[in-house]
């Protein structure tokens, strides 16, 4: 590394502009020389310089190595050390300072630069990896999630505060402790022990994501439903080194899903009493058309009544009574007619009996058969009946059920049945405007 | 007449037919019957009593009133030791009959009344059950 | 005993038997021969059967009444039965009865005027 500032110390004038020198003609910058170990330290503050050359043997209070040890602890520039020889004491207290390199005089020029390039070199690489490490941490710190970290073994090495907040464990406490000591977790509803995430991670080297339902029993006993995911930690060869876990608190959400559930279930609740209501009222108007269809049916068994009392057989000339048949003609209503019929042709002396059958929307072999009896009934009081109405439609259908009218007085019209009613009474119509 | 009336006509002389003509007539009338229908379940007990009284000499009718939620009935049992029916299917015909009578007295009954039913065994006797119905809300 | 009471009345050419409300077999059999003995006897034109008292109407009075008719046919004459209720003949139309070669007429007045001049109502 070119222009790199290097703070030569040496008390040994002619060796420090020698090495100078050097440097300068290799393209470095020397900006100043110190002689002592307090005055390096001075003089690293003053010039900050990007790497310190330290000579152990200083004269003075202050050898190379405290000055060094002072130097790493005030700043952060990296110091490699130049010694003609070292005891192994010096040595030892030379290595506890982490120097960047030894030089040993006497040194070839290139193993100069090679050793000062290696530390510069280093200690940028160092930096930035403490720089990433306090972001790392940084972040970790700061980020909602929960995080702990374990390494190959499921030891506990890292957690950060979200993590010591939800288990209650400081990270002091829990470093070195099996996660499963402070990570305990349970399913909600069976509440046995769940699956340890870590666990699997190792076994599987893959990331594995939480089962829903998790519950964290923290180190109060505390209950908070988490949701999680383990991801294995890897070094550059794919060995998995450890694991970490991040898991956040989930109790509001599980808080909302729950009282959205909960809202759902009165809605639900609300829908089946409304619907339980609704079918009562559906009960209710089930017993109702029921009571209304009985109550129907009285009125129609009224109406029915009405309609056979009402049927009227009526008496259209002296000697001649008449019925109109509406509607279909039920056993029941066929037994009342012929009932109502045939009193009525005693109590008025009738011979004839106009049955008009115009009314009637169909005949079927039943009502034909009824229709057969009436008029049989009524021959055996000693009248005659005049089946009126007969439309085309009527006739095929009696023809077609073998009902034999051959010997009972049919007309198509009530007024040509009525003058044959007439006719059998020997009676005869005439136009009066035409008579003689 | 009580809900649960009933009496018992024994039928061994020609003149028994007019006995049980009565009673029937009175029972119905007395359920209320209208007057078509006591003559129908009268005129089916005239032929049924005549049958047990031709075919077996003797044997007896039993009557009974009927209770229904809707109806009020009447039923009638005729019980015989005599000779007994071999085809029922044949003198359920009309126009069947051994003493050259018209061979309507059974067929005729069941269409006078409601219900019908007939059990024999020859050598044993008959059984004839009649049954009629009147709606309550009439 | 009813047989006693049913007689059999001669009213010009016309024999009248007023039939009472319940008959039993005995009494219908022994009219059909007390019948056909006034038939016999007053050469009359007909029998006039009224039945208006009868209540009942089955299967062996309907064959006698209709038998008595065919033997008085036989004999040149006619049979009218007259009267019958409404519901003696619903129930004899159900039963299946049929009277033969009897004519019916709503009353015995109308069944007089029948065996002289049949079907005749004059004004
Ligand atoms: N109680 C009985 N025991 C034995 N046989 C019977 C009895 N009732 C009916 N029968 C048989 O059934 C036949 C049919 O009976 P049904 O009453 O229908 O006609 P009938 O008695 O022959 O004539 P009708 O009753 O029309 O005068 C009778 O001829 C007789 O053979
Ligand atoms: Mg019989």
């Amino acid at each position: 590394m070119h222009n790199a500032k290097i703070l030569i110390v040496e008390d040994e004038g002619i060796e420090a502009l020698d090495l100078q020198n050097r440097l300068i003609a290799q393209g470095y910058t020397v900006p100043d020389i110190a002689a002592t170990g307090e005055e390096a330290v001075k003089k690293t503050e003053e010039a900050s310089p990007d790497l310190v050359l330290m000579d152990i043997m200083l004269h003075g209070e202050v050898d190379g190595v405290t000055a060094a040890e002072q130097i790493r602890a005030r700043f952060d520039i990296p110091v490699i050390y130049i010694t003609a020889y070292a005891d192994e004491d010096t040595l030892q207290r030379a290595k506890i300072t982490e120097p960047y390199g030894y030089l040993v005089k006497p040194f070839r020029e290139r193993e100069l630069y090679v050793t000062i390039d290696m530390a510069l070199y280093k200690h940028k690489m160092e930096k930035k990896l403490r720089e990433r490490e306090k972001w790392f941490a940084t972040t970790l710190r700061s980020i909602g999630d929960a995080v702990i970290a374990t390494d190959h073994n499921g030891l506990v090495t890292f957690m950060n505060p979200v993590a010591e907040k939800l288990t209650g464990w400081k990270l002091e406490e829990s470093q070195n402790k099996k996660l499963t000591d402070i990570f305990n977790i349970i399913n909600l509803y069976s509440r046995k022990p769940a699956e340890n995430p870590v666990t699997r991670v190792l076994v599987e080297g893959l990331t594995v994501d939480l089962a829903n339902h998790t519950i964290l029993i923290a180190r109060d006993g505390t209950e908070i439903a988490i949701d999680d995911s383990a991801a294995p930690i890897k070094d550059d060869k794919g060995n998995i080194t450890g694991v970490v876990l991040a898991f956040h608190d989930i109790t509001e959400r599980k808080q909302a899903e729950e009282a959205l559930r909960k809202s759902y279930e009165e809605l639900d609740a609300r829908v089946k009493e409304r619907t339980a209501e609704l079918e009562k009222l559906n009960q209710a108007l089930r017993v109702e058309i029921e009571e209304r269809k009985q109550a129907e049916e009285i009125i129609s068994r009224q109406t029915q009544e009405i309609i056979e009392v009402s049927t009227p057989v009526i008496q259209i000339w002296e000697g001649i009574v008449s019925v109109p048949l509406i509607g279909t003609l039920d056993s029941m209503r066929a037994q009342q007619l012929m009932e109502q019929l045939l009193e009525k042709i005693v109590a008025t002396g009738s011979l004839v009996a106009l049955l008009d059958v115009t009314g009637v929307p169909a005949i079927d072999s039943k009502t034909a058969r009824h229709l057969l009896e009436t008029i049989s009934a009524v021959r055996l009081l000693g009248a005659e009946v005049v089946l009126t109405g007969i439309r085309p439609a009527i006739a095929r259908t009696l023809a077609q059920l073998g009902v034999d009218l051959s010997n009972v007085n049919t007309r198509s019209s009530f007024s040509a049945g009525l003058l044959h009613a007439l006719t059998l009474l020997k009676l005869r119509v005439v136009n009066l405007d035409c008579a003689d | 007449m009580s809900a649960d009336a009933h009496g018992e006509i024994i039928i061994d002389k020609e003149i028994d037919i007019i006995v049980v003509r009565k009673t029937v007539r009175d029972v119905a009338a007395k359920l209320n019957f209208g007057i078509t229908d006591v003559t129908r379940i009268v005129t089916a007990a005239s032929e049924l009593a005549r049958n047990v009284f031709l075919y077996a000499g003797s044997g007896v009718m039993k009557w009974r009133v009927l209770n229904s939620s809707v109806a009020v009935g009447m039923e009638l049992i005729f019980i015989d030791h005599g000779p007994g029916i071999a085809d029922l299917e044949q003198v359920m015909h009309e126009g069947y009959s051994s003493s050259g009578g018209l061979g309507l007295g059974l067929p005729g009954s069941r269409r006078l009344m409601d219900e019908l039913e007939i059990t024999s065994q020859v050598g044993k006797g008959t059984t004839v059950t009649i049954k009629k119905w009147r709606r309550r809300y009439q | 005993m009813t047989s006693e009471s049913i007689s059999v009345i001669r009213i010009h050419d016309v024999l009248l038997v007023t039939m009472p409300p319940d008959p039993d077999d005995t009494s219908v059999t022994i009219l059909q021969e007390k019948v056909l003995n006034a038939m016999e006897r007053y050469r009359v034109k007909g029998l006039v059967l009224d039945i208006s008292a009868v209540q009942t109407m089955d299967s062996f009075f309907a064959r006698v009444v209709a038998e008595t008719a065919q033997m008085v046919v036989l004999m040149g004459g006619k049979t009218v039965i007259a009267g019958m209720q409404p519901s003696v003949a619903i129930t004899a139309t159900q039963l299946g009865l049929t009277l033969g070669g009897a004519l019916t007429a709503l009353n015995a007045d109308l069944a007089l005027d029948m065996i002289s001049d049949t079907f005749r109502r004059g004004r």
